[in-house]
């Protein structure tokens, strides 16, 4: 039998799903099987992520690591389920006491739509360690029924756990606001999973910070594990030189696009900086998906200035399509300038951006200000921000980008790549192994409540 | 060939998402039916030839769950206390007669309004409504030839049951309660 420490991964965007969350799951999951896990990890079923999402990268699953044991617990559709000829027989001859039944269980339950799939993740969890245990359980959220599962787990079988937010649950980090109003069932639950958490992980200064203030009582075990970018997913010394010989300067927009992102400014930027000689003729190139679900793209591609299905503008704004993980580090070769487009305020990191860096190229910030994505580009050294929203003052800067591009040397570029090297995903996640190291050693009598032998 | 889409909307009146919804099939070139309880809020889509409008006014209180207890608790009694007071108002010996059946035929009024309010409209609404509705247009639609449907939409959680049996109707017909299939279609 294996010596490893048993950890349990509750990570409900695995491949090969796409959202935005599957690249830090991923790479957890993998850091912790090779730096000696044995991992188990729960993962969203393939017909919710196929058929109910509709968006999958099949060429992530092959990513992987082989030695993680994958098993997807179902969740109860009801929620997603739009095919009136699928619907069960109370729900088509009583819809309304249906839905009504579905509400109530909710308010009782976790009050998420995910619910189900969290309480099938204890019931699977339990009848797993029942034959082998578990010696420590990581839930990451979004969704938070991966922390309520964590939480049963604790309370029944006396595994410690560590929440790892990706997201956050209480706050709407695009306003800045509460996300839910005050008598919702999030707040007892994110108080009652925190106060039994060992630890609780938050992706950037600001949102720690947020909780730390909410939470008082838990604020000693809220740390900061940072995303990065993972070089396993980004070889960009193999990808293609770009192709050779004058060309228009190649501005790109790599990632997913939303409806939460500054597209009219973006374009209307764009429009602003062409008019300059130096970036006559520039190219903006959109790479990704159009939104996360199928029926987002029409509006979005409205925003760009491309109407009507049309892949080009004449602003020069193309949309390129979606790029599977093999055609990524081609992308970034043929850039000059990496266009850095995001929403929200000061509780936003994203995740493309430490990618971005990767790259070693000037970036363009299209963002508010303040925003928490700046703690980490502020000291790339080919970082291009009009701190404003204003459409010329972000053309001035892609100007300067452009520039910057042109006459970009190796030196800089090593300087920026090295820069980005601290951000590579394997040292970010070193900490959080050796603390999980610590959790599973730590003898069954310190786990029955928070697991923490400090 | 022109698709036929049936849009079933059962609210009082219809939601912006609704409207917005039959806009946009409009948009893509389908030939759109609704159906809903009254004409409230489709008169100009359907004046302006957009949509075929198919109503069931009135027919759900004819409807045998719901007409006896609307003979018993309202039509009866209020019939019965209006003609006592006339009769009574209209006879100076029984004239405080008739005063007190026209109080009493108030009385009725306001307590039926808040049984039907606060205790059988929610137990109805929550339980066989859909039902009776859908009972209700099957009746309707019995002299209304809707001709081959592509598409079913129900609009709302009401409107379910009847596009259940709908679909049953028309076996090759999707049927869902997804507003934007035609937003996902162009």
């Amino acid at each position: 039998m294996s010596s490893s420490p048993r950890v349990l991964y509750l990570g409900f965007f695995l491949p090969p799903s796409r959202a935005s969350g599957v690249f830090r799951t991923r790479a957890t999951a993998n850091h912790l099987a090779r730096a000696g896990f044995d991992v188990t990890a729960f993962g969203a079923p393939l017909r919710f992520l196929r058929d109910v999402v509709g968006s999958v990268d099949e060429s992530m699953v092959d990513t992987v690591d082989s030695r993680i044991t994958l098993i997807r617990p179902e969740l109860n559709y009801f929620p997603w389920e739009k095919d009136i000829r699928q619907f069960g027989l109370l729900r088509r001859n009583s819809p309304v006491l249906a839905l009504r039944a579905h509400r109530w269980k909710l308010r009782r339950g976790f009050p998420e739509a995910y619910a189900s799939w969290g309480w099938q993740c204890v019931r699977t969890a339990i009848r797993l360690h029942r034959k082998r245990p578990f010696d420590v359980v990581l839930a990451t959220g979004n969704p938070f029924s991966a922390f309520g599962a964590a939480w049963a787990i604790n309370l029944l079988l006396g595994v410690p756990y560590v929440l790892d937010y990706r997201d956050s649950w209480t706050l709407n980090q695009f306003t800045d606001e509460p996300a839910h109003p005050a008598d919702h069932g999030s707040w007892r639950w994110e108080r009652r999973v925190l106060s039994r958490a060992s630890m609780i992980i938050h992706v950037n200064e600001a949102l720690r910070a947020w909780h730390a203030e909410r939470y008082p009582a838990d604020a000693d075990r809220m740390v900061v594990v940072a995303n990065g970018w993972d070089p396993d997913l980004l070889d960009l010394d193999a990808a293609p030189p770009p192709a050779s010989g004058a060309r228009p300067p190649q501005f790109t927009f790599l990632g997913t696009v939303t409806h939460v992102q500054p597209l009219e400014e973006l374009v209307a930027a764009f429009r602003a900086a062409r008019a300059h000689p130096d970036l006559a003729g520039a190219q903006l190139s959109i790479y990704g998906h159009l939104g996360f679900y199928r029926h987002t793209a029409d509006p979005l591609r409205r925003r760009l200035g491309l109407p009507d299905g049309a892949d080009e503008s004449a602003d020069g704004v193309r949309y390129r399509g979606a790029v599977d993980k093999s055609g990524v580090a081609a992308v970034y070769a043929e850039a000059d300038v990496l266009v850095f487009c995001t929403g929200g305020a000061r509780y936003i990191t994203s995740g493309k951006v430490f990618e971005y860096m990767a790259a070693g190229k000037p970036i363009v910030s299209v963002h508010g200000p303040g925003i928490a994505a700046q703690e980490v580009l502020r000291g790339y050294p080919l970082w291009f921000t009009a701190e404003s929203l204003d459409p010329d003052a972000i053309a001035a800067t892609m100007v300067a980008a452009g520039r910057a591009a042109a006459e970009l040397t190796e030196s800089q570029r090593a300087a920026a790549r090295r820069w980005a090297d601290r951000y590579r995903r394997e040292v970010l996640l070193a900490p959080l192994a050796d603390r999980l190291r610590e959790l599973a050693a730590a003898p069954r009598r310190w786990r029955r409540r928070r697991g923490s032998p400090s | 060939m022109t698709r036929h889409t049936v849009l079933l909307s059962f609210a009082a009146t219809p939601r912006p998402p609704v409207l917005r919804a039959v806009h946009r099939l409009r948009e893509i070139g389908d030939r759109v039916t609704v159906l809903a309880l009254t004409g409230a809020g489709w008169e100009e889509l359907a004046a302006a030839s957009e949509i075929a409008l198919i109503t069931a006014d009135g027919a759900e209180l004819r409807h045998p769950a719901r007409a006896p207890i609307e003979l018993v608790l309202r039509r009866a009694p209020r019939a019965f206390l209006r003609r006592a007071s006339g009769i009574g108002l209209r006879h100076p010996a029984i004239r405080p007669v008739g005063r007190v059946a026209g109080r009493l035929a108030d009385l009725h009024g306001r307590l039926y309004g808040a049984y039907n309010r606060r205790i059988f409209m929610p137990v109805y609404g929550l339980t066989v409504r859909s039902t009776v509705l859908a009972t209700t247009f099957e009746r309707v639609l019995r002299e209304v030839s809707l001709g081959p449907v592509d598409r079913i939409i129900a609009a709302d959680t009401l409107a379910v049951t009847c596009a259940w049996r709908l679909a049953a109707r028309h076996p090759t017909a999707s049927a869902t309660t997804d507003l934007t299939v035609a937003d996902q279609e162009q």
